[in-house]
């Protein structure tokens, strides 16, 4: 249970910082204003409202995540405060465990924050609660706890928080960018590059690739013609618990080599 | 422990961690393998209804058979058609309800069809209702954010408050090029496709001058609202903007009409009521009394048995129908007894008993006497039966003097 103290303590030392908190508000400034947004546009209110809410609980959502996730360790490091907590009878591998964690409960605080917020404002428009909102909310915590995963291992082998932080942004923009590995893999196949083609296309399915998550756009905007897309869902999250077990893996591999 | 056990230990350690990692990504790729299959498949069945619905619902109107061009897109769907025809027991690839047909889809998806669906799409040469953006667009750029960071939906919306700017600007040649871009980038952006022909057949057609270039805005609308439909093939409101507010309020053209607000009546929600009121009203434009009155009595039946609109349309269509055979004497008390029922409808009691005795006294000879009663209608100022009197007048004229130069050579 070693782990669940470090989780609870990185939690309490997360939403104490002033850069999350900023984030918070500009996010809950952003979703509360998309609700004069629809004065523009009369007719697609509940639309704007949606893509709005989503766009904002994804981007800061992302900024939320890669700020916890590369700055934890660093800062620890910084502070000193590691060589404290790694003295007593605690493995390396329960405080990797427990840091991840806790950046998890903060994600969550402040997605269920974001969340809520954009529930009750469509709740005042359609007077229903959305649980496809819901959905789509799940959806981006998959994706940031993939993101907040390799953050985290790239974090572990910096004793600054600037490199993982911006590695964060990168691993983001480049997570997005997978899919375009497959169009290239085909071009290469088609060029006659077979060992080439092959190469890509290994790495397309092995690097973790950011837009399937983008399948809540379908399902928020769901159309009377379009399949259920629950086993889609379901392979999702599996996806998401193997990428983010990948992620940790690493993270301990690197965490038990440093020196502190 | 000594140091040489403590490394030995570490090192067994490591390679265990490099074990679970490497099976861990080997994992990862399988399900990545699943996933891109199932996104494949979404991909292939949203194209699949969207081709079925341009060759089942909107083609049929625009082409006759056999003026299909044989692209590789077409030739592929020929091939897919005919291969799901056998599972679908004949039923139209449009019509299959959805969850069957993604099962189908799923089925289908199995090598080669994927890997040649594959194929055409990753060469463009296949039609995607989720789109590609044009790289050679001037407007790419725009939208580049939405493409990296996968903001489509929120980027198409501020797109659209771009288009209602210059919209009211009336920088229309700015707008237009816009809208497009806004529905690519979402094509499930409804209120775009619509309030985008409504642009083009209505507010760009009256920018120009001649008729040629008036007609080919309306046409824009048209095919813009049919792409809509193609990507939305189940959406109500689409097909009834296409019906309505092109064909029937724009072209006049009440087949077209019916057929298209007749798919809207299909997928409409069951308290909407307006849509079916207006397929009969196109039936009746149409000529097509018999469908509409049939249709009228269905409607009073299962949708709205307190409709003074359709209790009125069944004495209409009863009455017209009589007209149209000719039988005049049945036409008129059927006539008047719907306006004694419905007092409200006095106003166009007139009209319609003046236009039935003009009729009648033209069947029986009194070419002179029909004359007379279209003329009433115009002295009494009748304006929304103006044209069809002085028409009417006018051929009335030609007959009398074909009439009399008839007389005066025998």
């Amino acid at each position: 249970m070693n782990f669940f103290w470090i989780a609870a303590n990185t939690y309490r030392e997360g939403i104490r910082k002033k850069t999350l908190i900023g984030f918070l508000i500009v996010a809950l400034l952003v979703i509360g204003g998309s609700t004069f947004l629809t004065v523009l546009s009369p007719g697609e209110e509940v639309k704007m409202v949606k893509d709005v809410c989503l766009a904002a609980l994804s981007m800061f959502g992302m900024l939320i995540a890669v700020f916890t996730a590369g700055s934890m360790v660093p800062t620890e490091l910084e502070n000193k405060t590691i060589y404290t907590v790694l003295s007593k009878p605690l493995r390396r591998f329960e405080y990797v465990i427990g840091k991840f964690v806790g950046i998890q409960f903060i994600l969550i605080l402040n997605l269920g924050l974001m969340g809520l917020l954009s529930l009750v404002i469509l709740f005042t428009r359609e007077h229903i609660i959305s649980t496809i909102l819901i959905k789509s909310v799940l959806l981006t915590y998959l994706e940031l706890m993939v993101l907040s995963a390799l953050t985290f291992a790239v974090s572990m082998v910096s004793s600054s928080a600037v490199l993982p932080i911006i590695s964060g942004a990168f691993i983001y923009i480049i997570g997005h960018l997978v899919e375009y590995l497959k169009g290239l893999s085909n071009h290469a196949m088609q060029a006659g590059q077979a060992l080439i083609a092959s190469v890509i296309k290994l790495l397309y399915w092995v690097l973790p690739d950011l837009n399937k998550y983008n399948i809540r756009d379908q399902l928020i905007h769901l159309q009377p013609n379009d399949p259920r897309i629950g086993i889609i869902m379901w392979q999702l999250v599996l996806y998401t618990i193997l990428c983010v077990a990948v992620g940790i893996c690493i993270a301990h591999l690197l965490f038990r080599r440093k020196e502190v | 422990m000594s140091n040489e056990t403590r490394t030995t230990k570490q090192r067994a350690e490591s390679a265990r961690l490099f074990i679970l990692l490497a099976v861990l990504l080997f994992i990862v790729a399988r399900i990545a393998v699943r996933l891109d299959y199932l996104e494949t498949s979404y991909s292939f069945y949203g194209w699949l209804l969207a081709r079925a619905t341009e060759t089942d619902v909107i083609k049929p109107v625009l082409l006759t058979p056999g003026e299909q061009e044989a692209t590789e897109e077409n030739v592929f769907f020929e091939k897919v058609r005919t291969s799901l025809s056998e599972r679908t027991g004949g039923q139209l690839v449009s019509e299959v309800e959805e969850t069957h047909l993604w099962s189908l889809v799923l089925a289908e998806m199995k090598q080669p069809t994927r890997l040649e669906f594959e194929r055409l799409a990753s060469d463009g040469k296949l039609n995607l209702p989720y789109g590609a953006i044009d790289w050679s667009e001037e407007s790419v750029g725009a939208h580049l954010g939405s493409l990296i960071l996968g903001f489509r939906s929120a980027v198409a919306d501020l797109l659209w408050l771009k288009v209602d700017e210059y919209w009211h600007q009336g920088r229309m040649e700015m707008m237009l090029p816009m809208m497009q871009t806004v529905v690519t980038l979402d094509p499930h952006f409804i209120e775009a496709w619509k309030i985008g022909a409504w642009h083009l057949a209505y507010n760009a057609a009256v920018t120009v001058d001649t008729l040629e270039e008036k007609q080919a805005f309306v046409e824009k609308g048209i095919l813009f609202l049919q792409d809509g439909i193609k990507r939305n093939p189940r959406n109500h409101e689409l097909y009834f903007d296409l019906g309505f507010s092109m064909y029937f309020l724009k072209l006049e053209d009440y087949e077209n009409a019916a057929h298209y607000i007749r798919q809207a009546d299909r997928y409409r929600p069951p308290d909407e009521k307006w849509i079916p009121r207006m397929m009969l009203l196109a039936y009746e434009r149409g000529g097509h009394y018999e469908d509409a009155l049939e249709g009228w009595r269905r409607y009073l039946t299962e949708i709205d048995p307190e409709s003074n609109p359709g209790k009125r349309a069944l004495y209409r269509l009863r009455a017209l129908i009589a007209v149209r055979d000719e039988r005049y004497d049945e036409a008129l008390p059927i006539l008047q007894e719907m306006f004694d029922t419905f007092p409200g409808a006095n106003a166009f009691a007139d009209i319609g008993i003046t236009k039935i005795n003009a009729m009648k006294a033209e069947a029986a000879g009194d070419l002179e006497g029909a004359k007379r009663l279209w003329q009433s209608l115009i002295d009494k100022a009748h304006l929304t039966v103006w044209d069809e009197a002085e028409a009417n007048i006018a051929r009335l004229n030609a007959l009398i003097a074909v009439g009399g130069a008839a007389t005066s050579e025998s």
